[in-house]
């Protein structure tokens, strides 16, 4: 190539290429396990709504919610729990999420269309897939700042990846298949994780963002404001209105109306009520604006529903923006449900990279131990332990995060004792595909006509099918079983 | 839809052409069908992203696709050669000696906490010095520290003298507490 190679070339002196690649080996070894197990979660929860969904296919789905509903549901929670404080929130339902639910410090339940209670929140599979990814299963502040750590290795690795790379051009699309099996895995990392970069490197920013800004807003507050945290939040966030009202019951369906006429093009999704029971309770109307990026304006109104203002953040500074478009930017909520699978995809391509930079360093050396039985059951036994616990969930007996590590390590106990990489990971592939089949099978055995009514739920269980076959038969390289080997 | 697919369609054009351009290389005529390829992909289809999708979700929708129209050639370029038996001998783990785990513990400490100090007190004296309004300042610090914290923990684990950085990044943390602290008086 005329352009490209030996531009790249010059630029990457081989000290430089030799270190970065020791660097990028360090940090894929550190990161692997923890980083392939947070992305390939990630993966899922990006289609976590469907899950729940399918977790309870009889909850009541409607797209549109009177303004009076909306008032008896608040209502409702504050006759069922009077001393309610902190703040209180109704989702509405929108056309590709057709629920409403309340959740408030009295609980947490789904809601009919006229607004009286539809039965409780409960999605113990959907819940342990999300607190992986988010929290790595660790108590929540600290599992945040970990994973938000993982985002910035991230970063660290594209750096190094692609400072460690000068055949960047020369290789841009190739792929040796077949072969060496470790050239094959070189080719795989390298073309995903070069192509997928602007991703991998938004998932990386966005990812750390999220454990990082409340750690963030404490040194600013620090710092910058004589220690006053609220103060913090407001220079970023925009501050909360200053009221003094009589206590009384918030006008949530006043406030509703009164958004159609000072914001039409805002399309409200949930409604908050900050403060309950106190003088300076208002209420947020959250309004989506579906050309942007930014998970929606709030809307503010006092306790009778009269506006007050916008928290700004449509057309307020750019930082203000930027920090409230991380949520939609990091889990695909923008563009449909083609955004979700282009998400999963790109999502699932990372933990290739992840799994593919590990099995690279595997290869090199030359000898097996138990290190290789220990990834295989990593790689194939996570899957398997993502899978198990929705078994649980349809039968409703089991906690899924210790089924998730029982499995984990049962995967691990396996690898070791079958001593065989591949028979291992055969098996674990067959074995998960048929608890993908069991799940589906009790699915449709305990919901009925539930589990097929809905295209979502159908979806989902469609594409469990779909996945167990996928793992069932999948395109591989033959190597030979040996007598060992449990299937 | 019909922007949606012209700007799909216009992408994998783009990549196409650069496709087209990297297999023809060696040929002279290469650099500049590279450049054009890009241009295509650069110039036209972000305007017609933007056209359907808003500025926004069409500049990130355009830069996600790159990935996945890029694999399409990738995946047709493939070589496939005929696979070859690898197996490996067994053997005992082989466990780490004090000293070893000693320095990747070392390193460990540099590429989390340090690195992670270093760039949050470098961000925050960033937003110190900058002269836009509190949310911009204050946007900037947060969002830049994964990518100052990458940057620190690359380096960490690149220098051929492993405790250069750890030095440095704990002078970083102190200068950075320092003017911090001066700064807030």
């Amino acid at each position: 190539m005329a352009l490209g190679v030996g531009t790249v070339r010059n630029l990457l002196s081989r000290t430089l290429v030799k270190r970065s690649l020791a660097s990028h080996g360090w940090l894929g070894l550190f990161s692997g396990a923890l980083l392939y197990l947070i992305c390939l979660s990630g993966a899922v929860v990006v289609f976590s709504y469907f899950l729940m969904r399918w977790e309870q296919p009889a909850v009541p789905e409607f797209e549109q919610m009177p303004a009076a509903s909306l008032d008896r549901a608040y209502r409702d929670m504050l006759a069922a729990a009077p001393d309610i404080s902190g703040d209180a929130l109704l989702m509405l339902p929108q056309r590709d999420a057709p629920r409403s639910y309340a959740v408030s410090t009295a609980g947490a339940w789904f809601l009919n269309e006229d607004g009286s209670r539809a039965g409780d929140i409960d999605r113990p599979w959907s819940d342990m897939l999300t607190d992986l990814h988010l929290h790595l299963h660790l108590p929540h502040k600290v599992g945040l700042v970990l994973v938000s750590g993982f985002g910035a290795i991230l970063c660290a690795l594209i750096l190094s990846g692609f400072l460690s790379h000068p055949g960047l051009i020369r290789d841009a699309f190739r792929w040796r298949r077949g072969g060496s099996l470790r050239l094959e895995q070189v080719d795989l990392h390298n073309r995903l994780g070069v192509w997928a970069t602007p991703f991998h490197l938004m998932i990386g920013v966005t990812g750390a963002y999220f454990g990082i800004a409340a750690l963030m807003t404490t040194l600013i507050a620090g710092v910058f404001f004589g220690g006053d945290r609220d103060a913090a939040i407001a220079a970023i966030h925009g501050a909360p209105p200053a009221l003094e009202q009589p206590i009384a019951p918030a006008a949530v369906g006043s406030a509703l109306h009164r958004l159609a006429e000072v914001a039409p093009a805002a399309e409200p999704f949930y409604i908050a009520i900050e403060d309950v029971n106190t003088p300076e309770q208002y209420i947020i109307i959250g309004g989506r604006h579906h050309d942007r990026l930014i998970y929606g304006e709030q809307y503010r109104f006092d306790t009778s529903g009269n506006y007050l203002g916008k928290a700004g953040y449509t057309d307020g500074p750019a930082g203000q923006q930027a920090i409230f478009a991380t949520y939609r930017l990091h889990f695909g909520q923008f563009g449909g449900v083609g955004v979700l699978f282009l998400y999963a995809g790109l999502g699932l391509a990372l933990s290739v990279v992840a799994v593919s930079g590990v099995n690279v360093w595997l290869h090199r050396r030359k000898n097996r131990d138990a290190l290789n039985n220990v990834w295989v059951a990593i790689v194939w036994g996570a899957p398997l332990a993502m899978a198990v616990p929705a078994l649980g969930s349809v039968a409703s007996v089991l906690n899924p995060t210790a089924l998730f590590w029982f499995v984990m390590l049962g995967s691990m106990a396996l690898a070791q004792r079958v001593d065989d990489p591949q028979c291992s990971r055969r098996f674990l592939q067959r074995l998960t595909a048929a608890v993908l089949v069991v799940a589906v099978a009790l699915h449709v055995w305990r919901f009925g006509v539930y589990a097929i009514a809905a295209p979502a739920v159908l979806g989902v269980n469609v594409t469990l099918l779909m996945l167990a076959l996928l793992l069932a038969f999948p395109a591989r390289r033959g190597e030979p079983l040996n007598q060992a080997c449990p299937v | 839809m019909a922007w949606m697919v012209t700007a799909i369609l216009t992408s994998l054009a783009g990549m196409g052409l650069v496709y087209t351009t990297w297999r023809m290389s060696g040929l002279r005529r290469g650099a500049m069908l590279t450049a054009l390829g890009f241009a295509c992909l650069l110039l036209v289809a972000l305007p017609l992203w933007t056209a359907a999708e808003g500025a926004e979700i069409g500049v990130s929708l355009w830069l996600l696709g790159v990935g996945p129209l890029a694999w399409i050639f990738v995946v047709l370029n493939a070589d496939r050669r005929p696979e070859r038996e690898q197996s490996m001998p067994s053997a005992a783990i082989t466990v780490p000696g004090l000293a070893v785990s000693g320095r990747q513990l070392l390193r460990s400490v540099g590429v989390l906490p340090l690195a992670g100090a270093a760039a949050a007190g470098v961000a925050l004296v960033l937003a110190s010095v900058l002269p836009w309004q509190w949310a911009n300042r204050l946007s900037l610090a947060i969002l830049a520290v994964p990518l100052l914290w990458g940057g620190a923990a690359y380096w960490v684990c690149a220098d051929r003298e492993p405790l250069r950085p750890l030095l440095v990044l704990a002078l970083l943390v102190a200068a950075s507490a320092a003017w911090l602290w001066v700064s807030a008086r």
